[in-house]
């Protein structure tokens, strides 16, 4: 046993493999069926999505489906105005918050605020979103916090892929 | 029992054809089949009704699911003004049929759930949409407050599936025969298969419904092009890949709206309509991974006169 990393291979749109005679037991075919499902199932096919929203002061509370393997996932917020947000979930010891002055307070001046990529339980580290890794499909309460006269516009949810145990 | 990966090291060079590696990823092709979620659409936005019959508060596609497998709405809620009881309609339509659950809630705020498993609905190339609905049972005011709209994975049904999914028995596996080309193909096309019947969302914008031409968060009586929102992605493969763009416009009187979108400086658009507008566009992951902050979504009156509001903006992957 060891380490398995996310399987990076898109599987959509469809690709058609088609093998039209028996063939010999070999060990390619395995192991591409192999990485084809560990893609599938991890990575190849699970990128983040985003929310776009008006959301001014007020709390806002989300139930988002966390996918095999992934214990973090990277915020993106894109953000208008001032304001102080505060993102957090049930397993995360650390709540990620952003306090902003001296924006302007216009759409076009939107700006992005976002945490790491980095795992860690650190301010600025991604929200933990699930207590340790599991290659089964569970879903974290998330709750976004905004206080202020800002405007959140976006925010996106980008799994963090990491290598986890078999 | 889920999806569990296998260890390389038990792929040998003259894996039998009944060794147990095989045993292995047919398991894990059925459980993938069973456990696979995909997310459709999802908003933190509130939605309000004091209305005693059904209200549509919300609209937003549902692609592909050839298969059939449940749709379900799981959302927040909160009753007050003294309402006793809130009931929530889900109806999943492809344009003309209709598939629809109903669930009432009664506590003063929690979160549930509504599924509609598709009967009288198809799949098509054009996506399904479904229609959030709500009233009260009574007196005061029922809220939602956020949903996502998902896909209930479940285990196959046998045989071959509308999605070109098909299951792989494990009783082939004589020993030290040669393994059966369909096999093989079969466990390297369900993957893909299973991929294209459960596209995900990239993006989702929903706003409320008022059907009484109230302006919303996203509207505008303007000619010239408004921003109203600015969407930020989460990162996408670098390969090129087909997205769907699917919009809901309200408008009052006999206004048309034109949906401008600029994605990474890449543009897309739908033109003078109103209701669902829906296209098709290529893009990147070096377009849709730009910089977020110059992402924008504007809206303009096209045609006629009035005011157009988008309703709902998703951005799905697209099967090709």
């Amino acid at each position: 046993m060891g380490l398995k990393a996310p399987g990076y291979n898109p599987t959509s749109p469809l690709h058609s493999y088609v093998n039209t005679l028996p063939v010999a037991a070999n060990a390619s075919y395995p192991s591409s069926i192999d990485a084809l499902q560990h893609s599938l199932a991890t990575a190849g096919h699970h990128y983040g999505e985003a929310l776009g929203v008006h959301a001014t002061a007020g709390t806002y509370v989300l139930s988002w489906p966390v996918r095999p393997s992934v214990v973090y996932v990277q915020i993106t917020i894109l953000m208008q105005g001032n304001g102080t947000i505060t993102i957090d979930s049930t397993n995360n010891g650390t709540a990620k918050t952003w306090t902003t002055e001296g924006k302007a307070d216009h759409i076009e001046a939107a700006y992005a605020l976002k945490t790491s990529g980095l795992p860690g339980d650190g301010a600025t580290s991604p929200l933990k979103v699930r207590s340790s890794a599991a290659w089964t499909w569970t879903e974290e309460t998330v709750t976004i916090v905004l206080s202020g006269a800002g405007t959140i516009h976006s925010i996106a949810f980008d799994p963090v892929w990491e290598a986890q145990s078999i | 029992m889920a999806y569990s990966p296998i260890d390389n090291g038990s792929f040998l060079p003259g894996t039998s054809g009944d060794a147990s590696a095989w045993d292995s990823l047919i398991s894990n092709d059925g459980q993938i089949y069973r456990d696979l979620v995909s997310v459709y659409a999802g908003t933190l936005h509130t939605f309000s009704t004091s209305a005693t019959s059904a209200t549509t508060i919300a609209t937003f596609a549902l692609p592909a699911n050839y298969d059939e497998l449940p749709f379900v709405v799981k959302f927040g809620y909160a009753l007050t003004g003294g309402a006793s009881s809130a009931i929530v309609t889900f109806q999943v339509t492809d344009g003309s049929a209709s598939d629809t659950s109903t669930v009432t809630v009664t506590a003063a705020s929690g979160q549930d759930v509504v599924v509609v498993t598709p009967s009288s609905t198809s799949a098509s190339s054009t996506p399904r949409y479904g229609i959030l609905k709500l009233h009260t049972g009574g007196a005061g005011s029922a809220h939602i407050a956020g949903f996502v709209a998902s896909l209930v994975p479940a285990a196959a049904a046998s045989g071959l599936l509308d999605s070109g999914y098909a299951s792989v028995g494990s009783t082939w596996n004589a020993a030290n025969a040669p393994i059966p080309s369909r096999v093989v193909e079969r466990l390297q096309n369900n993957p893909y298969l299973i991929a294209k019947d459960r596209p995900n969302m990239v993006f989702s914008f929903i706003d409320q419904i008022t059907g009484t031409g109230a302006k919303g968060s996203s509207s505008t009586d303007s000619t010239e092009n408004v921003v109203v929102l600015k969407p930020c992605f989460a990162k996408q493969q670098h390969k090129t890949k087909k997205y769907r763009m699917w919009a809901y416009v309200e408008r009052s009187s006999d206004a048309e709206a034109n949906v401008f979108i600029t994605i990474g400086g890449y543009s897309v658009y739908v033109l003078d309509n109103h209701g669902i507008m829906t296209t098709t566009f290529d893009a990147s992951g070096s377009i849709m991974n730009a910089s977020p902050a110059s992402n924008t979504v504007h809206i303009r009156v096209s045609s006629g006169s009035g005011f157009v509001s988008l309703r709902t903006l998703q951005i799905i992957e697209e099967p090709s």
